[in-house]
């Protein structure tokens, strides 16, 4: 008889501890994202500040490098296990979205989710079929860096932003002729990339991949036109052959970084690396316009996303976190710009006056982008991959005159648009 | 109760069980790492499996798609053919010349046994890879060294040629010559002396006493190395990633860095198994017919024993 009083005070002393830790128990959110040495430490010391600022939150952080991270959200999807936030990708996030992995924001905009100060073009990347389905983080977009002194040393112009092909291209001339080096590795992202073909084809108010994404949304005219000017001044070694180009891998040996050329195409965020492994200073320029264009060709694109998953149980509390990381001055001042220019003009401003020469330059490129761009196409289809290894192949028979311009046309499109038709 | 206890302990004390407690630390790393991921991978080649849904059963889809609607599947063959029949013989050539050089007594000998290892212990690594590229480069050292020389007027591209991109891979391949080549200088040492003495006695010069004894004395030794090495070379990856990536135009498509490609770049996972098995099967058919046809030309002292 003692004993079962004994035992009875026990459980009543337990469920007593338990509900009374029970209404304190914080509410817990997981956060995955990839990312960098810089990257990881700067968001934990962005999560404790929101802790800090939110008692009665905690945010479990989950963080692997890009190449484990689709594997690992694979993984998780499958197993209805997924983070509360995950850090998403322009190219991933469709697939997510349409297998309903991730939920739908807009009942959260300015009820939660202020983006008041947040310019569309900086939203609308975020969207599909018409739904918000992730905040962007940062804005980047593509352009030239240079060398202004060997602009200088060759007599030639430095870019302007109305600048036009026409003009890019002899701007190329000139600067073989001046400096007798290359004056690019390759015709702007012609090689190894569809950013150069892509924003050619914008130009004329066409896009890559049909709206479908069953096959490909241009005239083959176009193709032929961009890579004319390529393999022509390819040919007056205005750009590098393609033996040298197969061998630009890295940042470290980029033409522009080791004096062999005056200019390279890079994405902004990517201008850091550049100026460090340069040793030089460096300035960006757009990408150049079309005599001919029905719209700007630049465009800004969205460096990574937040997006909430349909495995989260406390959506409120993570409209919260993503609101402070977007919005807040000081996290944005911890995260110094890695995650790309911050999308509220209000932290811009804020932040503006603290910048090195890196980041301002980078903060006025972004500014001028804006002015001189038009709306990011829609995410590619899934199987994008495969159709740039096809336009890379393609492209290298051409430079080394396996086959003739019309014939790459044709294999591209050929290629290009069975893979599309047959991938799910 | 004492019943159960006895069983138990006579149960701990047989022999079997403490022999496989022993192994389990292998058996367990062979079935955890070996039988089932084997079996999965047998299992998706017949699956559609993009890694991010569930796979989806498709029968005999993805070989049927393999042989008759994939030229990269071909190119990818033929690639790894040329690669494995230039890269074998030139290595194991490479191999016995320098084990049979090494098999002599001079001074230093041990010194440059060790020397000529040394590429080997190091060969299939990044490091090595990425010296590669660097050696061969446009703006490398050999071409440096030709423009010196006055030979050519500018760099030319090893690595990246379509005409020269594979052959600098298997040149790199028959440079790790070490393995296949520590192995031929114990084979040499197992030969009896006295077969030498003896043809010595009567008159043969260095040639016959190489194609008569040496050889055939030889050659369990090589087949050993040969099967070995073909296994080896056709699984080659590594190197092949780090140099070229393929480049240009699929000329160096390695038929796993296809694999790869497939399956984890272009997220095919079921479709990259399927190959797997195509491989597997291949090295298989290969294998055994050099077991057969070493009847003919492998000679045992032991007719047979083993």
């Amino acid at each position: 008889m003692e004993r079962t009083i004994g035992l009875v005070t026990l459980i009543a002393v337990l469920v007593a501890a338990f509900a009374l830790t029970g209404s304190t128990e914080p509410t817990t959110l997981r956060l995955t994202w990839w990312g960098n040495q810089t990257r990881n430490d700067q968001t934990i010391e962005v999560i404790e500040l929101f802790e800090k600022k939110n008692p009665g939150y905690k945010i479990k952080p989950e963080y692997t490098s890009w190449s484990g991270y689709w594997d690992r959200m694979a993984a998780q999807a499958a197993g209805s296990n997924l983070a509360d936030i995950m850090q998403q990708d322009f190219k991933y996030i469709t697939q997510y979205a349409e297998s309903g992995q991730i939920i739908p924001l807009d009942p959260y905009v300015n009820k939660g989710l202020n983006l008041k100060d947040v310019e569309d073009t900086f939203i609308e990347p975020g969207k599909i079929n018409g739904k918000l389905y992730g905040v962007n983080l940062g804005a980047n977009t593509y352009v030239f860096a240079y060398d202004p002194a060997m602009f200088a040393k060759a007599n030639v112009n430095e870019p302007n932003p109305d600048w036009t092909w026409e003009e890019y291209l002899d701007t190329c001339k000139k600067l073989r002729k001046g400096l007798k080096m290359f004056a690019d590795n390759e015709l702007g992202f012609a090689t190894n990339n569809i950013s150069g073909l892509e924003h050619y084809v914008r130009q004329r108010g066409q896009q890559i991949f049909d709206p479908s994404g069953k096959k490909l949304g241009f005239d083959p005219k176009l193709f032929v036109e961009f890579y004319k000017m390529d393999l022509d001044l390819t040919k007056d070694k205005v750009f590098a052959p393609p033996e040298v180009r197969l061998e630009v891998t890295s940042v470290e040996n980029n033409l522009l970084v080791t004096k062999k050329a005056a200019m390279s195409s890079v994405w902004t965020n990517q201008i850091v690396a550049f100026n460090n492994a340069a040793q030089r200073p460096l300035k960006m320029a757009l990408f150049p316009k079309d005599k001919k264009q029905v719209k700007e060709g630049t465009y800004l694109k969205p460096s990574m996303f937040f997006s909430i998953t349909k495995d989260c149980k406390n959506r409120n509390a993570a409209v919260k976190f993503i609101d402070f990381f977007i919005n807040d001055v000081e996290v944005n001042k911890i995260l110094k710009a890695e995650r790309g220019v911050p999308i509220s003009s209000k932290v811009r401003a804020a932040m503006a006056s603290e910048l090195d020469e890196t980041g301002k330059a980078m903060f006025e490129i972004i500014d001028l982008a804006g002015k001189h761009s038009s709306a990011i196409d829609p995410p590619p289809p899934a199987a994008f991959k495969q159709v740039i290894d096809v336009l890379n192949d393609v492209h290298y028979k051409m430079l080394y005159k396996v086959i003739t311009l019309d014939q790459g046309a044709k294999e591209f499109f050929d290629r290009s648009n069975k893979i599309l038709a047959e991938a799910l | 109760m004492r019943n159960l206890l006895s069983k138990i302990r006579d149960t701990l004390n047989n022999d079997n069980l403490a022999g496989y407690l022993f192994i389990s630390p292998w058996l367990i790393g062979f079935f955890a790492f070996m039988v089932i991921p084997m079996g999965l991978s047998l299992y998706l080649s017949f699956t559609r499996y993009s890694v991010l849904t569930p796979p989806v059963w498709i029968g005999l889809q993805n070989y049927k798609e393999i042989f008759t609607a994939d030229p990269r599947f071909w190119q990818a063959l033929k690639v790894t053919f040329t690669y494995v029949l230039g890269a074998v013989p030139l290595r194991l050539i490479f191999a016995l010349f320098l084990a049979v050089l090494f098999s002599q007594k001079r001074a230093l000998v041990g010194l440059y046994r060790t020397m000529y290892y040394i590429p080997s212990l190091i060969g299939g690594s990044v490091a090595v890879a990425v010296m590669w590229r660097q050696l061969f480069g446009v703006y490398g050292a050999l071409n440096s060294a030709l423009i010196k020389a006055g030979l050519i007027e500018t760099g030319f591209g090893w690595n990246t040629h379509p005409k020269t991109a594979l052959l600098s891979l298997i040149v790199l391949a028959a440079w790790q010559f070490g393995s296949p080549m520590l192995i031929f200088l114990a084979g040499l040492k197992q030969i009896p002396a006295s077969l030498y003495e003896s043809a010595a006695i009567d008159g043969a010069n260095w040639w016959q006493t190489f194609f008569k004894i040496t050889l055939p004395m030889l050659s369990p030794i090589i087949f050993f190395n040969l099967v070995m090495q073909l296994i080896n070379n056709f699984m080659v990856f590594t190197q092949a990633y780090i140099i070229t990536g393929g480049q240009p135009f699929d000329r160096t498509l390695v038929y796993i860095l296809y694999l790869f490609q497939k399956g984890f770049t272009y997220s095919q996972m079921g479709y990259a198994c399927a190959l797997a098995w195509i491989l597997l099967f291949i090295i298989g058919v290969i294998t055994a017919f050099i077991f057969k046809s070493s009847a003919g030309w492998v000679y045992y002292e032991s007719k047979g024993d083993f």
